[in-house]
């Protein structure tokens, strides 16, 4: 009896005491909303002429890569209040918050002896009054356009949370000419389309190039010597290499994550089978052995999984398999066929090319299954390739041509894996088949 | 015999039990912070209909608001992200205090009417601050008088806040409370006079909403990060009187690469609205419940982007 009447002392007691601890103001906000981030940058002050001239040169470079990531929007310097006087000036957050910076990035550029550019910049969050980031980066004057992206990728990395994409290149096939008769090079450039160079000349036929994770090779299929085969060719010396001794076609190439390997098709009396290459010590390796098509293979970042399109269903549809071959798993499942799997190097999907109704869509699904979802359509939209933050896919969008082969046109690509921010990039000629390269520095 | 009365104590007691979690709302246990799902907020709202009306005398306000001081050792754990933070407090005061210097009115007026007795503040001595301020001394006396009418006052008042226990039980009287209409201005007839308000829901569902809303509109995330869709933010905001923020304080951390930055986009959310001067959300709580300043110097915000959808 006193037990449980104690025991019930002890209930009401327990209650009194936390009942008024729930009475703290408690507000639930569910939902936000996802526009790009204002902020503002002065441009880089100099000490000299070269340095301001470059810093200007650099600022408009950042701006122009934070911008493209359709996650930032730029403050233009007339809205700004307060002219910052160095690097090491506490900022009037007031100033900024009347414009409506959420992010200010306040840099330097100076001249070093040794014939260097040195920049220290930092990157205030305005409203909260506290620096976000805050470094020192040194190069030749020659490579301000690389620095000028590194800004930016550590500006991006700061605020997103997620590793940048800018100081990356992007290798793709050049292409001019009537139809009919197109020419296409195997051409380099930096993301924003700066320093293009080309690597191969339109004698020979190249498709489908794609980077090595070291970024010293690239793997590409042409037609050289009239027959169609995959190379790897080394960017440094730019001398190129026939892949493997195989009897019929090889083409669709990839490197393995760690580099040392190849996965490919291979097709031998009409039959396509998936398989590797191992570069050190040349041997090859079948992975799926069946008697429909098996393409376009592409390993998970982890190289555990492969993921491919297969026919084996009775239209194009996509498939993943443990690396060595076993436990082949059907993912895709909508109408249409789906051709052209990447998985992203974050994990968290596979990008592909789907055709339907005539149309061809650029589309992502989960690696379970799920989540399928276009983002990019056209007459004709094809092979994605991801940044190496796995955020923003690239690809190619080629316009309806005449009968005589005139029209036509391609070009290069990106989009936000929301679905937003298209945007087009700009190149010398027409543009197909990108890839997109690891992080450079 | 003997187990009879066994009986009847133990059903009696039991009763007791029911009855007294009845008054408490069934509110047993205090509601996580991470997990309160928003369907329990219609509970709250029937506490708000309670608590206006049922009004506790001061002596026992105070030592309710004894244990409130225990809720920020309960989050003490949870410890910033950055240690960054650290710094915007010690110059923030010097950008927010000139604008501190003109809701300063609100504030005089609270504290005119706790000066007289603290324990004895009539609604009559509210509904006339002026003749309050003009002679302090008398409304001690009337409250002197009132005091000898207090027992069959207290019986009544005991009585009827009874039946307001029972009547919101039913669906009818529930009515939310809209911002127009605030409740510190609805004339209650309390036990010793009380102050009105409530002890347990400051805000009703409406303002709690309000500022949910605007808090929303303030919150910029990108809506393709990374496991953006998994990620709850909880931030503590402190209030000062006139209801701007002195600092806002991230409270949980995550091991996931964006939650940094999702975590800084929602504190950078509560400066912005916190910056939007007259609209501000905080402002609402200087305006519509200067009285309750100890309750809401500390808010609990509680960040989701997935549930309403980044828009």
């Amino acid at each position: 009896m006193n037990q449980i009447l104690k025991k019930c002392l002890c209930f009401l007691i327990c209650i009194l005491w936390v009942y008024p601890a729930c009475s703290a103001i408690r507000i639930d906000v569910t939902g936000a909303k996802s526009d790009p981030l204002p902020f503002a940058m002065p441009p880089l002050t100099g000490d000299n002429y070269t340095t301001r001239s470059l810093g200007e040169q650099m600022t408009e470079v950042v701006v122009a890569d934070l911008e493209r990531s359709g996650l930032f929007r730029y403050i233009q310097p007339e809205a700004y209040i307060q002219n910052l006087p160095s690097v090491d000036h506490r900022p009037n957050f007031n100033d900024w918050q009347a414009i409506n910076a959420q992010a200010l990035i306040h840099g330097d550029l100076k001249s070093t002896p040794d014939g260097k550019i040195k920049v220290s910049f930092r990157v205030w969050d305005v409203f909260a009054q506290s620096q976000m980031e805050a470094k020192v980066l040194t190069t030749d004057e020659g490579s301000w356009r690389k620095l000028a992206h590194i800004i930016a990728d550590t500006i991006y990395q700061r605020i997103t949370g997620e590793t940048g994409y800018f100081d990356t290149r992007i290798v793709f096939i050049s292409e001019y000419g009537n139809q009919r008769n197109r020419k296409k090079r195997l051409t380099i450039m930096d993301q924003d389309g700066a320093n293009v160079r080309y690597l191969t000349d339109s004698r020979e036929m190249v498709l489908t190039p794609r980077f090595s994770p070291n970024m010293k090779e690239v793997t590409y299929f042409s037609y050289k010597d009239g027959k169609p085969k995959v190379y790897i060719m080394n960017l440094e010396t730019g001398a190129s290499e026939l892949v493997g001794d195989f009897p019929g076609m090889t083409f669709a190439p990839r490197f393995s994550p760690d580099g040392k390997k190849l996965i490919m098709s291979l097709s031998v009396r009409g039959n396509t089978d998936i398989y590797t290459y191992d570069l050190e010590t040349k041997q090859k390796k079948r992975i799926t052995n069946h008697p429909s098509i098996n393409t376009s293979p592409g390993y998970s970042p982890d190289g555990k999984k492969i993921v491919f399109n297969s026919d084996r269903s009775g239209n194009q549809q996509l498939y993943i398999m443990d690396a060595d071959g076993s436990n082949v798993q059907r993912i895709s499942f909508g109408e249409g066929s789906y051709a052209t799997p990447v998985w992203s190097p974050r994990g968290d999907y596979i990008a592909f090319t789907k055709i339907k109704n005539g149309q061809f869509h650029i589309g992502l699904i989960r690696p379970d299954g799920s989540g399928e979802r276009l983002i990019a359509n056209g007459f004709l939209v094809e092979a994605p390739t991801w940044a190496p933050n796995g955020r923003v896919l690239m690809f190619f969008r080629q316009e309806r041509s005449t009968g005589w082969g005139d029209g036509g046109t391609a070009k290069l690509y990106t989009i936000d894996i929301t679905g937003y921010n298209e945007r087009l990039i700009q190149t010398p000629e027409d543009a197909s088949d990108p890839a997109w390269s690891p992080l450079l520095h | 015999m003997n187990t009879r009365s066994y009986s009847f104590l133990l059903s009696l007691l039991l009763h007791g039990l029911i009855i007294s979690l009845m008054v408490m709302e069934f509110s047993w246990g205090r509601e996580d912070f991470q997990k309160t799902p928003p369907a329990l907020l219609m509970i709250d709202l029937t506490k708000v209909q309670i608590e206006d009306k049922t009004n506790l005398p001061p002596q026992i306000k105070k030592k309710a608001e004894q244990p409130k001081k225990t809720v920020p050792s309960v989050s003490k754990p949870k410890q910033d992200l950055t240690p960054k933070v650290s710094k915007a407090p010690a110059q923030k005061p010097t950008t927010v205090k000139p604008k501190e210097t003109p809701p300063q009115k609100n504030a005089v007026q609270v504290k005119e009417p706790k000066k007289p007795s603290p324990k004895k503040t009539t609604q009559k001595a509210k509904e006339t601050p002026k003749k309050t301020t003009a002679s302090p001394k008398k409304p001690v006396k009337s409250s002197q008088k009132t005091a000898s009418s207090q027992p069959t006052n207290n019986l009544k008042s005991l009585l009827a806040s009874v039946d307001k226990v029972r009547k919101p039980i039913t669906p009818s009287p529930i009515q939310t409370q809209s911002v127009e209409e605030p409740v510190d201005q609805q004339v209650t007839e309390g036990i010793q006079g009380g102050t009105g308000g409530s002890l347990t829901q400051i805000l009703s569902i409406s303002e709690q909403d309000l500022i949910a809303n605007k808090l929303r509109g303030c919150w910029n995330v990108d809506a393709g990060a990374a496991g953006v869709d998994e990620m709850i933010i909880e931030i503590r905001a402190d209030i000062t009187r006139d209801g701007r923020v002195k600092l806002a304080k991230i409270l949980n951390n995550n091991n996931h690469p964006s939650f940094r930055s999702v975590a800084e986009s929602a504190r950078r959310a509560v400066y912005i609205c916190d910056n939007l001067g007259e609209e501000s959300p905080f402002k609402i709580l200087a305006e519509k419940r200067p009285e309750n300043y100890n309750d809401w110097k500390e808010i609990y915000i509680r960040f989701d982007p997935a549930t309403g959808g980044v828009f």
